[in-house]
């Protein structure tokens, strides 16, 4: 993150909550509960909103927002970008660290292809052990599971010579990837 | 109440013991250390003359030939996702040996690994965490569960944030400010945190010798502080001369660190200080230059008792009785990188 963009972290406005709600409550109604009950924060930059969970003290926070180069707060969950609201990979981690698994909405992936996803791969129809797409939640990327209903990433539903694919939109292999 | 010396006088008492007891440990051991260090590169001959003040010569060769396939190779599980049976039972499906850490109910030692555990898919999703094993008893030598609910904790010299996040497992509900001077270090915190589905902890970007001080001040203050590295002296990245000058300035910015921690933590608060060093310099002497400074702080038993006893006695140096209560890692010993932990006390009133 460039210096001093948490400087700029604000609450999150009524429209960007709303959409928030509506993706939450697409995998799961109890994950809505659980994130919205957490202070949810706002940065733009470029045009990019990201929007951050934060389950600290507000007061703590807001005192050094004022007087600190903050350079996180929380884990981002979100990002809204021209195309739409996005989930990221700290909403997955976060889902798992409070025990919440989707219940809508997810593609189970067995292996090898659970690996291959952490690969940055997409998922051959032969990988998938259940899938339950919801075209009501729109452009909402899926939550990809491994068998033991582990999040390992967001796909989105695709075809390949009529055979189903699950592209990979953003896979937990990032965390290595990215070098940081 | 009253502190009976000023952190600026407080260094320049500390700068002439030290060049005093580095003399006499030259006068000592001097001759001894120039024939070990000859065929030690790596090795400064002022290093090896503080391991046979320290050690003795047998002791200071062991250490001098552990290297790191004799360090325990440990993971720490991240138990707000998972428990450590389930982990192991991951892991070993895939090939690897582990057993449990031999101090932590957490901590895994991976007995063999079929390729690096920091690419497995648990890793990955959070499940654990790659720490060394002696740097994972830090956190739970200062007692987080006996904190108050929703603690403020100061986490002084964050790095990568492997402690704040360990804190922020302990005490889900606490609010843990990480400062670091090197944005680089935060930016891995950011990507840990999320990894590992900690939202409670703050990065800030800040020279933690004058650390923020929201309200009262912080209910807990870890202070794992910069060091010379001794602790790596297995591993070929650890394997660096140090002079006697180097641990000198390290130790100036130790005293300046732990003052800060000290004036940051409210009364009753522990502060954890710990480093990857094994030199009575940076450990007791430290602690027990603001134990004599501070009228406000005690030394006290860290919660975890494993370890062997902090040093009393070293080469003239002012220690202070209590520092045995520090608890010492030596890889020769104990299987772990070199460490040490003193558990500090800011008294009430």
């Amino acid at each position: 993150m460039p210096a001093k963009e948490e400087a700029r972290l604000a609450p999150c406005s009524r429209a960007v909550l709303s959409e928030l709600t509506g993706l939450l409550n697409c995998y799961s109604p109890e994950m809505r509960k659980a994130i919205l009950s957490r202070r949810l924060l706002c940065s733009e930059r470029r045009g990019k909103a990201t929007m951050y969970s934060f389950s600290g003290d507000a007061r703590t926070v807001d005192q050094l927002l004022r007087t600190e180069d903050i350079r996180a707060v929380g884990v981002a969950i979100a990002v809204k970008t021209s195309r739409g609201l996005a989930p990221t990979l700290g909403l997955l981690s976060l889902a798992t660290s409070l025990h919440i698994s989707p219940l809508n909405h997810y593609v189970v992936v067995r292996e090898p292809g659970a690996t291959l996803f952490l690969y940055g791969r997409d998922v051959f129809e032969e990988s998938v052990e259940e899938l339950r797409a919801d075209p009501s939640c729109g452009t909402a990327p899926l939550i990809v599971l491994d068998e033991e209903r582990l999040p390992l990433g967001l796909g989105a539903v695709a075809r390949r010579r009529s055979q189903l694919l699950i592209r990979n939109v953003l896979d937990a292999g990032w965390y290595l990837r990215s070098g940081v | 109440m009253k502190n009976n010396k000023t952190i600026a006088k407080l260094l320049a008492e500390t700068k002439q013991e030290l060049r005093e007891a580095h003399r006499r440990a030259w006068s000592l051991y001097g001759a001894e250390a120039e024939k070990i260090a000859r065929t030690r590169p790596w090795l400064h001959p002022h290093q090896a003359a503080r391991y046979l003040a320290q050690l003795g010569l047998e002791e200071a060769k062991q250490l001098l030939e552990t290297t790191e396939e004799k360090i325990m190779k440990t993971v720490r599980t991240n138990t707000v996702k998972t428990t450590p049976e389930a982990l192991m039972e991951k892991l070993n499906r895939k090939g690897f040996k582990t057993r449990r850490h031999p101090y932590l109910s957490y901590g895994i030692q991976i007995l063999h690994a079929p390729y690096s555990p920091g690419a497995a898919k648990e890793y990955l999703q959070g499940l654990y965490t790659i720490q060394g094993p002696a740097s994972m008893l830090a956190v739970p030598s200062m007692k987080p569960g006996e904190l108050p609910p929703r603690p403020l904790i100061l986490d002084m010299c964050s790095g990568a944030g492997v402690k704040s996040t360990q804190l922020a497992q302990h005490r889900p509900d606490a609010t843990i400010i990480a400062l670091d001077i090197n944005p680089r270090k935060l930016a891995a915190l950011r990507n840990n945190a999320s990894r590992l589905g900690h939202d409670n902890i703050v990065a800030v970007l800040r020279d933690a010798r004058s650390p923020p001080i929201p309200g009262e001040g912080y209910d807990a203050v870890l202070l794992d502080a910069p060091c010379s590295g001794e602790g790596l002296l297995p591993f070929p990245k650890g394997r660096w001369p140090r002079s006697f000058n180097d641990i000198a300035s390290r130790v100036e910015l130790q005293l300046q660190l732990l003052w800060a921690g000290v004036e940051a933590a409210k009364p009753g608060a522990p502060i954890l200080y710990a480093t990857c060093s094994i030199s009575v310099e940076e450990n007791e002497y430290v602690v027990s230059k603001i134990l004599s400074a501070r009228s406000d702080v005690e030394l006290e038993e860290p919660g975890v008792r494993a370890g062997s006893e902090g040093y009393t006695e070293y080469l003239g140096l002012p220690l202070s009785p209590r520092a045995r209560l520090c608890r010492r890692f030596y890889p020769h010993r104990h299987r772990t990188e070199g460490f040490t932990i003193c558990l500090l006390r800011k008294k009430q009133g």
